[in-house]
């Protein structure tokens, strides 16, 4: 029950913050605020349960329409109710962040912000394949509105741009869905069962396009990543925080998840390219990034190449690279939205996110340009940060079955030195173009900074809590890449 | 005729009973009994349909009785139902809930026909009770024209449609549809056919039979454009997936519907992404939701019928609601004079809103399974160039349902508040609404 309550209670809480807006804009802060971090309770006691018919923590199924073969199948394992937990506490960091910066609408913009973690936690844990479309179509809308609404100057195009990519992508997701379940005879969507069966090589392989679409689009990997800076860039400090910490988990996830389990042949043949295709991202998501002079598209590039080390250490499938893949999403989870948060509190301050007209903030404002500092550090995988084991791990594990790309891949973390210096230069060093005084972090600012600092730092130096509830996961979707 | 056969026909006497009692009392009650009358009648042909038996049966060599014909007959009444209780208050005569039954008539004599005979004489019951419902205010001259033109313009697909029917007649000497199976190779058959499917297509303002569209639904009252789109579509679509299953998926007039529905998916939503009148917009998407409803009947799975059926219910009840929502009195026709709808009349907003994520498919309305119904059936058909071009067509929707909605959502231009609707239409608003995002999780009512 614990999983259906992490997708109704956000849902139901929208609703209420929705209600709530009419009466009183602050308490509807409040009570989101507090209805997120209580939510996100609910999956702790998940975690520390032993995992029962593999690496499953807990499995609900209720019939929904039996003569379509769609159920109410739910399951979830340590990487989904982390990836949960991470989204709860991302919407509850997302209230916090728009505390000044979103004064109108508030209603709507706290219902956008618990759908689209109700929509998210839906997809981490949906295991009927109809379902899972539905979840993956859903978080479209909210998100869709988040940027469209409450973003920068040129919202609607960027939002526009993110719907149309990520909707072309989700087409080919339903067609590849409804192409496999449908085979069966009598009809059916649960994945488990669709992973027993023997489906033939070209089914397999299309379906699988079609599955590698929407998640590829998603991550976003480097040929079809176009629409990710303008999305992020033009969205609200939150809706960045959401794209870049959740949303394109849901990729990630989708990866680790189904193409191994339902089409392990085809699987086993895409795996170089998706290697490839993930150490292009990393150099190339790199090396955009340090071409950028707005401080906010630098840090969306990054997270392209970041991602690239998901997709390699999914697809490497060693027990190193797959563990280093899951580590890798919730560190990224916290470092690109911390960055976000510095970038979004950088352009509450100055008006601007362009890296040469900021500077000098080690001086101006000792507290934010420490802050901003450590999460730099954190996004170039420095050691004893959350980022350096994930990846770390996945360049041993890639070594292992392709040496090339781990070279390439850890050329793309000397590429995240380079942005990394870029960043730091524009921000924290340097003399900005006007040297009026800004305000510092104050003590609501620290209040989110402080535990995503905490967070990196706990992952980094003593990761293997993390691993061990990380592990049974990583072990099934080994062997499903080694049928 | 035997007494099953008669009691096969009793929605369609209920409809006729309505629309002929109604037209005689009509001068003597006034509008508002009519009004009511035509619900009632509507209604009782819709749980009718329902009740009866859904075994295929020929009823008389006219009409085929199954579940397509008596499922489809039960959502055009509802649909009509919803069209009549929608009807404003300030601007009704006796005569349109008359001319909403009819129409509904028509379409369900087209939903069962078996038959050349029955088939023409639904269409243009359907045709005529258009006309009237486009044209009724004679004082407004855009209406009238729209009126004209739709006239003019069908009498031409008619024809198109006689001509096929004559040429099917001379090639097997039979007005049944049954008999015109298996004539793959008999070019004067073919021909036939291709006619027959040009009139059609128009009704279904598939391209490039589309001419009358836009300006029709742009320029005639909002519900007379919503029947149009929702029951004459509907209608149609169901005689087309019926006859492609008589013909035996004779290939010719699958190749022609598919190929019509190819353009219509892609071409209506390319038309609709720059339109900035909202009623225009939902014409021109109509031509494209026309392609997927054709789409879903040329698909060979047996669920393909289901998904039609839902398809059908799934667009009236967003088309009915969209229409519903827009004031074409305050000026609301623009996309700027939407803008802060949600806020201004949180009902309009909420309904406009749905609908529209409705028409573009996405959760959690009642457009995104019958999107999975239309991809499933393609998908699992291996009609892989209509599963493109419904693909493309559906991301294209995206940006122009999506530009409307944030309109939607925008802060307010002004802060002038709606007037209130009557409490008829407000409920009947209320009730589509719910029934959008219902339908989505127990679409089981198709099956």
């Amino acid at each position: 029950m614990a999983l259906i309550a992490l997708i109704a209670l956000p849902f139901a809480l929208g609703l209420l913050s929705l209600a709530l807006a009419r009466v009183s804009v602050a308490l509807t802060r409040w009570v989101t605020l507090a209805g997120l971090m209580l939510i996100s309770a609910l999956a702790i006691p998940l975690l520390s349960a032993a995992p029962q018919d593999g690496p499953w923590l807990q499995i609900y199924n209720q019939p929904w329409l039996p003569s379509l073969g769609a159920s109410w199948l739910f399951a979830g394992d340590g990487l989904s109710v982390s990836l949960a937990l991470t989204s709860c506490l991302l919407g509850a960091l997302c209230v916090a962040v728009s505390w000044q910066e979103i004064g109108k609408r508030v209603g709507l913009f706290h219902l956008c912000i618990c759908w689209t973690v109700a929509a998210c936690n839906g997809v981490f844990f949906a295991m009927d394949l109809i379902l899972f479309i539905f979840f993956w179509e859903a978080m479209l809308v909210p998100s869709f509105l988040l940027i469209a609404l409450y973003g920068h100057e040129k919202r609607e195009s960027a939002a526009m741009k993110y719907l149309v990519f990520n909707q072309a992508g989700g087409i080919a997701l339903i067609a590849a869905v409804l192409a496999t379940g449908a085979l069966v005879d009598p009809i059916n969507f649960s994945a488990f069962q669709l992973s027993e069966l023997d489906l033939s090589y070209d089914l397999q392989f299309w379906a699988l396009l079609g599955f590698s679409a929407a998640f590829l689009v998603k991550l976003p990997t480097v040929p079809l990543h176009a629409w990710l800076p303008d999305a992020h860039t033009q969205a609200p400090t939150a809706g960045s925080i959401l794209l870049a910490g959740l949303l394109l988990k849901t990729g990630a996830y989708g990866l680790y998840r189904f193409p191994a389990l339902l089409f392990p042949d085809a699987a086993a043949d895409l795996t170089p390219y998706m290697l490839y295709l993930g150490a292009l991202s990393a150099i190339y998501g790199g090396v955009l990034a340090a071409g950028q002079s707005d401080g906010k598209r630098l840090v969306a590039y990054t997270s392209v190449a970041h991602m690239g080390f998901v997709l390699m250490g999914i697809f490497a499938a060693t027990p190193l690279a797959l563990t280093g893949a899951g580590v890798e999403m919730i560190a990224h989870a916290l470092s690109a939205s911390a960055l976000f948060l510095m970038m979004g509190v950088l352009q509450e301050r100055t008006g601007t996110r362009e890296l040469g007209a900021l500077g000098g903030l080690q001086r101006r404002t000792p507290r934010l340009a420490l802050a901003l500092s450590f999460f730099v550090v954190a996004a170039l995988a420095m050691p004893g940060t959350a980022n350096f084991v994930g990846e770390a791990l996945v360049i041993f594990g890639v070594f292992q079955v392709r040496w090339p790309v781990a070279v390439a891949a850890a050329f793309g973390l000397i590429l995240s030195v380079v942005y990394a210096t870029k960043l730091l230069q524009g921000t924290v060093f340097g003399r900005p173009d006007e040297d009026h005084p800004l305000a510092d972090l104050n003590a609501r600012e620290l209040a989110q900074a402080v535990p995503l600092i905490l967070g990196i730092l706990a992952i980094g130096l003593q990761p293997q809590w993390l691993i061990n509830i990380l592990e049974p996961s990583v072990d099934a979707a080994r062997s499903w890449f080694a049928r | 005729m035997t007494g099953t056969d008669l009691l096969g026909l009793v929605p369609l006497m209920l409809l006729t009973a309505t629309a002929v009692t109604l037209l005689m009392a009509g001068p003597f009650t006034g509008p508002r009994p009519v009004l009511y009358g035509a619900l009632l009648g509507l209604v009782a042909a819709a749980f009718a349909s329902l009740a009866l038996p859904q075994e295929p049966r020929a009823l008389t060599a006219l009409l085929q009785l199954d579940r397509l014909a008596l499922i489809g007959w039960s959502v055009l009444a509802l649909a009509g139902a919803a069209a009549v209780a929608l009807l404003p208050d300030s601007r009704w005569g006796f005569e349109e809930p008359l001319l909403i039954v009819a129409a509904v008539l028509g379409a369900a004599v087209m939903a069962a026909a078996s038959h050349g005979v029955t088939l023409f004489l639904g269409l243009e019951i359907v045709t005529f009770a258009q006309i009237g419902l486009f044209a009724f205010e004679r004082g407004r001259a855009d209406a009238l024209w729209a009126g004209y033109l739709y006239l003019i313009l069908g009498a031409l697909a008619s024809a198109l449609l006689l001509l096929g029917l004559g040429l099917l007649y001379a090639a097997t000497g039979s007005l049944a549809v049954a008999d015109w199976a298996g004539l793959g190779d008999d070019r004067m058959a073919q021909t036939g056919f291709l006619l027959q499917v040009a009139g059609l297509a128009f009704k279904l303002a598939l391209i490039p039979f589309h001419g009358w569209i836009g300006d029709v639904f742009a320029k005639v009252p909002p519900l007379a454009a919503a029947v149009a789109g929702a029951i004459g579509k509907g209608g149609a679509a169901i005689l087309v997936a019926r006859w492609i299953a008589a013909a035996d998926s004779d290939p010719a007039l699958v190749t022609g519907l598919t190929g019509l529905a190819m353009l219509s998916m892609v071409g209506g939503n390319l038309l609709a992404v720059r339109e900035n009148d909202a009623r225009r917009m939902l014409g021109y998407s109509s031509i494209a939701q026309g392609g997927f409803l054709v789409a879903l009947a040329v698909a060979p799975v047996d669920f393909a019928a289901a998904g039609l059926l839902y398809y059908i219910a799934a667009y009236s009840v967003a088309l009915l609601l969209a229409f519903s929502c827009l004031n074409p009195s305050a000026g609301e026709l623009r996309i700027e004079a939407l803008t802060g709808l949600a806020r201004r009349a949180p009902m309009r907003g909420l309904g406009l809103a749905l609908a529209l994520l409705s028409l573009a498919g996405l959760p959690i309305s009642a457009g995104f399974v019958g999107k999975l119904y239309l991809f499933g059936a393609l998908a699992n058909g291996g009609r892989w160039g209509l599963l493109v071009a419904a693909g493309l067509g559906s991301v294209l929707g995206l940006l122009y349902y999506f530009r409307y909605l944030v309109a939607l959502f925008s802060d307010p231009a002004t802060d002038q508040v709606c007037p209130a609707a009557p409490a008829r239409v407000g409920l009947t608003r209320f009730l589509l609404t719910l029934l959008v995002v219902l339908l989505a999780f127990q679409p089981i009512l198709f099956l």
